[in-house]
């Protein structure tokens, strides 16, 4: 060991250096070190992740979720480098704001100061790159919203834009864009900066902040303690795989939230106000600072810098003001938070299926080709206009509420109150009668006789099982029979329910439920036929309402009643 | 700068340095060595219809193309072209399958009827009809590949044979 160590000394001089650097006092301040471990994080937690990412628009999905489930700790490393992000984005703000108000950009510290700034949009600049990177929904709306912002920049914008996107769409190259750019360009230029800074900390000590050793060493390894932490409790979200055909608001990340409120808030004919004039503006105060404020460093938080410090307040208080608008913004809009509840049943449907393995078309192939993702797209184009789920959907519904189809439940409250809103209360047919002074014991029989047809299309009334005929028996003392043929194939005054609730019934039932099998004359609804939905289709709509099935009822109208705000008039 | 040297810092910061170097390497670690233990690639587990017995001559190695699904890390292929086998029905009609890959280098073998044997066209091993090794860099001779007959058809179960 010594002779290496000699050996080593002889040729290059870096074991001295190195004890050089060991004794020499602290360079940096606690939240120097703080960063310094941070940006160390997200470099070996990117390397690992790079070695299992593909940058393509078919792949980048399937190849983050392999990541996330396939890749051993592969859901930490990735939570580590989400939560990363976060935490140097507010120790890089923290650092800016408190060498601004110690002074520390006057002379000699200019250049130092305008790295921190760059530094601060160098790494904007990486979660700008990388957030699309899992090519999810968020990822590639939000690289489409921040793409759009380019495009109406006024002169350079069109130029802007194909730079940023690597052509004239979000596509295969935009990818392999923010890849290089994320994983290469920046960390480089981030390196760098921080080379620079590290140089010049030890040449101007004076004015650089500093901090006994044990704080910044215990301050860098209590904020990985908690990044670990957290990373455990809150994993990264990986959403559902980008569907460009889709309609989808994006949520930016909360760091580029202030800019987003901001555009919100400005008219639109004003909107370069807010994505250039005014984030223009405090770029430059920013920079321009060590020349408006000039004098020795470190000085004075107040006296007589007053306007300085105040500008930098106001820059500070806009964006956590901003923050704070926008954040209050996300929690209370209803249409953005059950859109977020739909993204996140898709996410968790396409984690789920994506474990088959993804198709060669990739992940978006992968949803679009699922019955059960595709069943619920459909659901809502068409069904949706006339039909509510648990209440939900429709100001004008016309047909009964879904929520529970052909459940037992939903049999059950239907048969005892087929009048009810929730069921042909909205439409004109209203000649089956209620059954819920009949006895219940009875009616359970047919409920459970109904749900057994399910399993027999196709077969002759006195072919069913002997477990059903209890059923049948009640099924004709209620007179269910004088309506209802369960025969295949034979009109009624009343639907078939032969096979009732089998994927044969539905399907013919969808495809045309003005048969005479079906309702005939009073039918209301839409014959579904084979130019409109075709058989993929209809067995997706199918698998759909079996998803609905499992559902609870949404709750009878009396209650709905209670729960409404009274009507003063 | 330089102030005395203070073995308790110095020990601090290599403590120090080196935890966080084991941490750093952690992420590193499991994403370098993810691959060994783990099944990237699954192909071809289940026996594949390569043609019916009666198509294939005696005595005289038929090219066979093997079509499964290929699971690549997160995408799976359906049907697709995994490679070729050998199908070799002897004079009393069992029928065997041969890896076309040579066991030397994995280059693709082929037959040729002048000389009735196999021969590799990348380093000029020859293999006998039965697979046996004749002459070349060859360590065995050609690699047999489960094969069986069911109903009139032959079914092969592919593998990668890596030299």
């Amino acid at each position: 060991m010594k002779a290496l160590l000699a050996f080593l000394e002889e040729r290059t001089g870096l074991v001295s250096t190195l004890r050089r650097l060991l004794d020499e006092p602290p360079r940096l301040s606690a939240l120097a070190q703080v960063l310094v471990a941070l940006f160390t994080l997200q470099f070996a937690t990117g390397v690992a992740m790079s070695l299992h990412y593909a940058p393509t628009a078919t792949d980048a999905w399937g190849s983050v979720w392999f990541i996330q489930h396939r890749l051993p700790l592969g859901q930490l490393i990735r939570s580590l480098h989400h939560w990363g992000t976060s935490a140097i984005v507010v120790a890089m703000g923290l650092h800016l704001l408190l060498t601004a108000l110690a002074g520390r950009y006057r002379r000699p510290n200019e250049v130092a100061w305008w790295l921190s700034v760059g530094a601060l949009f160098l790494v904007l600049g990486a979660a700008m790159t990388g957030n699309p990177l899992p090519w999810d929904q968020d990822g590639y709306w939000g690289a489409r919203v921040e793409s759009g912002i380019m495009a109406g920049m006024p002169v350079v914008g069109p130029i802007l834009e194909r730079l940023f996107l690597g052509g004239n769409d979000l596509g295969n190259l935009t990818l392999t864009r923010f890849y290089a750019l994320h994983a290469i360009v920046l960390p480089a230029a981030l390196a760098g900066i921080g080379a620079v800074q590290w140089i010049l900390a030890g040449r101007n000590r004076r004015v650089f902040s500093r901090d006994p050793l044990p704080l910044a060493l215990g301050g860098a390894a209590l904020v990985v303690g908690v990044l670990v932490a957290l990373s455990l409790a809150a994993p990264a979200p990986l959403g559902a795989p980008a569907e460009p055909a889709s309609s989808y608001q994006a949520t930016p990340a909360w760091y580029f939230l202030p800019l987003n409120q901001l555009l919100a808030i400005v008219p639109p004919s004003l909107s370069l106000l807010a994505t250039a004039v005014i984030p223009g503006a405090a770029v430059l105060f920013l920079l321009a600072l060590p020349f408006l404020d000039r004098g020795p460093a470190p000085a004075q938080v107040w006296t007589p810098r007053l306007p300085w410090i105040g500008g930098m307040g106001a820059c500070t208080a806009g964006l956590l003001g901003l923050l704070a608008l926008g954040l209050r913004h996300e929690a209370v809009d209803e249409a953005l938070l059950a859109s977020q509840a739909d993204a996140a049943e898709d996410a968790a449907r396409a984690a789920l299926i994506a474990a088959d393995g993804l198709p060669p078309e990739g992940a978006a192939a992968m949803l679009a080709r699922d019955p059960l993702t595709r069943g619920k797209r459909i659901f809502r184009q068409q069904c949706a206009a006339c039909h509510l789920v648990g209440g939900e959907g429709t100001d004008e519904p016309n047909g009964p509420d879904l929520a529970g189809y052909l459940s037992a439940p939903w049999l059950l409250a239907l048969i005892e109150h087929p009048r009810d809103p929730r069921f042909f209360g909205s439409t004109e047919i209203d000649e089956m009668d209620p059954y819920a002074e009949e006895d219940p014991a009875q009616v359970a029989l047919v409920v459970e006789f109904l749900r057994g047809l399910r399993a027999h299309p196709g077969v002759e009334p006195d072919d069913l099982p002997a477990a059903l005929q209890a059923g049948r028996e009640a099924w004709d003392d209620l007179g269910c029979e004088s309506c209802h043929e369960i025969a295949p194939g034979v009109e009624g005054a009343a639907p078939n329910l032969a096979g009732y609730g089998s994927d044969r019934w539905l399907r013919a039932f969808l495809r045309a439920p003005d048969s005479d099998l079906f309702y005939g004359a009073s039918n209301e609804m839409p014959s579904y036929e084979p130019h409109e939905l075709s058989d993929e289709e209809v067995e997706a709509v199918i698998a759909w309402l079996r998803r609905l099935e499992t559902l609870p009822l949404a709750p009878p109208p009396a209650q709905v009643a209670a729960h409404a705000p009274t009507d003063p008039t | 700068m330089s102030t005395a040297p203070d073995p308790k810092r110095r020990k601090l910061l290599i403590v120090f340095g080196a935890g966080a170097a084991a941490l750093a390497g952690a992420p590193v670690g499991a994403g370098l060595l993810a691959p060994v233990r783990a099944t990237t690639v699954r192909e071809g587990e289940e026996f594949v219809d390569v043609g019916g017995v009666d198509e294939i001559l005696e005595d005289h190695p038929l090219r066979v193309t093997i079509r499964a699904d290929r699971e690549d890390a997160w995408t799976t292929f359906r049907n697709v072209e995994l490679g070729s086998a050998w199908i070799l029905k002897g004079k009393d009609g069992s029928v065997r399958a041969f890896s076309s890959a040579c066991p030397h280098l994995g280059c693709s073998v082929d037959f040729v009827e002048k000389r009735d044997c196999f021969e590799c066209p990348c380093h000029d091993a020859a293999f006998a009809k039965g697979g046996e090794k004749i002459s070349g860099p060859a360590p065995r001779g050609l690699d047999q590949l489960p094969c069986r007959v069911e109903a009139g058809r032959v079914l092969v179960r592919f593998a990668r044979v890596a030299s």
